[in-house]
């Protein structure tokens, strides 16, 4: 009896593998497309409303599940999506021409309404959209059934950067409108539609057949595994449950690379700094936050906190390939510590002062930072004492103004310098609008640059808006970080991006890439 | 037997009403702030954004007006909605409590299946050198710390022989196989320390045991010593083997928080962490609670087991 009901359950149990691998096989084959890619991601996603920023690997599963109206090649040029073009008629509109025949993954057609829909859920202060600052000053109209039109109040340079952003994406009203839990459930009318998805653990993407770029995506299903643990990643990928991994930690990125069957590309990402609480005294006075900077000793933070995998960067993180870097700003903020102690002399701390430095206690990368620059700022005379706490802790600390000062990493979010509004600017949520932070001077800069359209002007006054913070130095800027992507040498089609793309680079590729 | 299951579970439910309230208090006394989390890095620093979503979520009333709120719905069987995810509570841990479940019970298993036998071993042997290896095996077992030999375990099976995977969950339903394989690895962590202390225990309460009368006259009737321990000695040998697992089989769970994370296993313990880093209230709330519950239900299995060993453990009752 024993005997036969286990032969019965293995007889059973090999039927149902067949007819699942032949399940398989069939579809694929019927599709065009091929393979499971298995993916291991940095942060746990345990909110998918697309609107809401949750870190890294959100913005991965969400920039393949959703379309924004236009987005981001490989080459980091902004190409149609579910706009087929778009026109701007004067430097504060852009008019969106729609593809025709988008479909959302529920099968329902994609209309001018649901791109005015869209873009009104991120302006509506009841949904904390993270784009909501950039287009709070927006009317979106629709013009016909396949086109809409989006209005800045001002001429803004960086509107059209912004709406390629995968934060920027696509959502069906009627979907929205019918209650459905958007924090856990998908309907976009990007590559891969939600087969699976179990918060904070993982998430089973499929080919998406109705997608509108024709021949993507190549792979059939992407087994997205959220491991927070770096060891945890590494060693999946390197016993071979794991196909490609993000956010290689910095200490394995050689030694994964030296291996033979691993390709790891690496590019300069988010960008590392020390944020004052610049309202708070002596951290009001600029000439004791630039002594502060002056004292860093950047190239030995890259080299023990990065494994040699973080650039310095002795100005402002403009990235030097960006048309906007200025070189007369190179070296500007290196090492001195005759300046530095002059600098606090005059701001009558010559006898030294104390400070607390808030610290995230989870990565090397922070704690080694950390320890180094309390060793650098000993020698000027500041005491820093360091506190650990966890990255909750730390984002309430930032939000509540409740700091002198702690470490941050943040990547420049666009393409386009505007991007510095995004954080010193007065209304900035982010960092300048808690603590109540406002430079008139940076301020009107600022506003100056995003009202421009012609490069050479704009670069002209960004040169003056990076002088003034260089001047004012509300954040130390201490070095790039290198974002590194691990995978087996079976994925094929993969392309790196970093600076401003960085975070979005692998969904950029994942509808392009193909197993061997 | 009735009155004492009765008694044990009165004491039971009290105990977890008592946890209940610290569950909750603990909870809101974790630094930090759910709302400044949820609306992110990027809004969360707007004052009105983060006054709305206290409202929305009911933050802003009294603890007092909160917990009421809260019990009264527990007590209906209602976990609450997750602040991240918008999901019922209840459907997490009703998907992670098996999953913890299973690893306790993998846990317990090696410990029981390794540990006995090595226990026996190296009483019966004690003196010679099959003995001094099976007690030197204990003591390795259970001197080293769950975070040492899981990472071991890892790179030995998982990255260099690369017979087991080295971290991650299949459900059984997808995969019935690759769901035990990826079992065995976080199985064997948990309950090598376990099975340490299961032979130590063992050992110690055989070669006392062995000291009885009875053991003795069994040996008179000429009995080989093997054979008199494994038929008189050990059945009542096992009584305080059967206490310490039962004391420390609560401590596999507390094991589960670290072979979770390192075997990325995203059971109970995995899902208390993440809430806890993101102050989901609700769900930090509702996996303690069921943590507690597990506690308290394998006391009572082990307090019956016990009793049904030991008829003086009932009547001490």
């Amino acid at each position: 009896m024993e005997m036969t009901r286990r032969s019965f359950a293995l007889t059973g149990l090999t039927a149902l593998t067949g007819l699942a691998l032949g399940g398989t096989s069939l579809s694929a084959f019927a599709a065009g497309k091929a393979g499971t890619l298995r993916y291991g991601t940095v942060t746990e996603v345990t909110n998918i409303d697309p609107h809401i920023y949750a870190g890294n690997s959100w913005k991965v599963l969400i920039g393949v599940l959703y379309s924004p109206l236009v987005t981001f090649d490989t080459k980091g040029e902004i190409v149609p999506a579910v706009a087929e073009s778009w026109e701007q008629p004067d430097a504060a509109t852009i008019v969106f021409r729609l593809r025709e025949g988008v479909t959302f993954h529920d099968g329902s057609a994609l209309t001018a309404d649901d791109v005015v829909f869209s873009l009104e859920r991120i302006r509506n202060e009841a949904t904390g959209a993270t784009l909501r600052g950039y287009l709070v000053d927006c009317t979106i109209a629709k013009i016909d059934e396949r086109t809409v039109e989006v209005k800045k109040s001002e001429p803004d340079a960086s509107l059209l950067s912004v709406l390629a952003l995968p934060e920027a994406a696509m959502v069906s009203k009627a979907w929205v409108e019918s209650g459905v839990n958007i924090k856990s459930q998908a309907n976009g009318t990007g590559p891969f539609t939600l087969a699976e998805y179990e918060s904070g653990v993982r998430a089973r993407l499929a080919a998406n057949p109705s997608y509108f770029v024709e021949g993507e995506p190549k792979l059939e299903t992407v087994d997205f595994r959220m491991i927070k643990s770096d060891d945890a990643r590494v060693s999946a990928l390197r016993s071979g449950q794991l196909d490609m991994i993000d956010f290689v930690p910095w200490k394995d990125i050689d030694m994964l690379a030296r291996m033979p069957n691993f390709e790891v590309d690496s590019a300069s990402g988010a960008f590392m700094s020390v944020w004052f609480n610049a309202t708070r005294a002596p951290f009001d006075d600029p000439r004791v936050r630039r002594a502060m900077a002056f004292a860093v000793d950047r190239e030995a933070i890259s080299r023990a906190a990065f494994f040699g995998h973080g650039t310095p960067i002795f100005s402002v993180p403009t990235p030097p390939d960006s048309p906007y870097f200025n070189a007369d700003l190179k070296g500007a903020v290196s090492l001195d510590l005759e300046k530095a102690r002059a600098l606090l002399a005059e701001a009558g701390h010559g006898e030294g002062l104390d400070m607390e430095l808030i610290v995230y206690q989870g990565l090397g990368i922070y704690t080694t930072t950390a320890q180094i620059l309390q060793a650098n700022l000993k020698e000027i005379g500041v005491n820093v004492s360091i506190r650990l706490v966890e990255w909750s802790d730390l984002v309430s600390r930032k939000n509540g103004a409740d700091y002198d000062a702690m470490i941050y990493g943040v990547s420049m979010k666009l393409n386009d310098p505007d991007a510095y509004s995004y954080y010193l600017g007065s209304e900035s949520a982010y960092w300048a609008k808690p603590i109540g932070y406002r430079d008139e001077d940076l301020e009107a800069l600022l506003d100056k640059g995003r009202q421009l359209t012609d490069q050479a002007e704009r670069k002209a006054v960004y040169a003056k808006a990076e002088e003034r913070i260089l001047e004012t130095m509300p954040w130390i800027f201490i070095n790039y970080r290198e974002q590194a992507q691990a995978y087996t040498r079976k994925v094929k089609g993969y392309v790196h991006l970093g600076g401003a793309l960085s975070e979005a680079a692998p969904a950029i590729s994942l509808p392009k890439i193909a197993l061997d | 037997m009735l009155r004492f299951l009765g008694h044990r579970l009165s004491s039971a439910l009290l105990t977890l009403a008592i946890a209940a309230v610290a569950v909750f208090l603990v909870a809101r006394m974790i630094p930090g702030d759910p709302v400044m989390i949820m609306l992110g890095e990027a809004t969360g620093g707007d004052p009105a954004a983060v006054a709305r979503m206290r409202n929305e979520l009911g933050l802003d009333r009294s603890l007092f007006v909160q917990f009421g709120n809260w019990a009264m719905r527990l007590l209906q069987g209602d976990f609450g909605v997750s602040i991240r995810s918008g999901q019922p509570v209840l459907d997490d841990l009703l998907l992670r409590i098996p999953r913890s479940l299973e690893l306790i019970a993998g846990g317990l298993l090696v410990a029981v299946l390794l540990g006995l036998p090595l226990g026996i071993v190296s009483a019966r042997n004690r003196g010679r050198l099959s003995g001094a290896i099976s007690s030197i095996v204990s003591v390795i077992g259970f001197s080293a710390p769950v975070f040492v030999s899981g990472v071991i375990l890892v790179v030995v099976f998982g990255v260099w022989l690369q017979v087991l995977p080295s971290s991650g969950y299949v459900p059984f339903a997808d995969d019935p196989l690759l769901h035990l394989s990826c079992l065995v690895l976080p199985s064997l962590a948990i309950g090598l320390n376990f099975m340490g202390v299961v032979a130590r225990v063992t050992r110690a309460s055989l070669i006392d045991t062995m000291d009885n009368d009875y053991v003795a006259l069994a040996r008179a009737k000429g009995l080989s010593r093997g054979r008199a321990m494994i038929r008189h000695a050990l059945p009542n040998a096992m009584v305080p083997v059967i206490a310490i697992v039962g004391i420390r089989a609560g401590n596999l769970l507390g094991g589960t928080v670290i072979v979770e994370a390192l075997f990325d296993w995203p059971g109970l313990s995995s899902l208390l962490v993440s809430a806890s880093f993101s102050r989901d209230y609700p769900v930090i709330q509702g996996s303690l609670i069921a943590i507690f519950a597990i506690f308290i239900l394998i006391s009572l299995l082990i307090d019956l087991a016990q009793s049904f060993f030991d008829p003086r453990v009932r009547a001490a009752a």
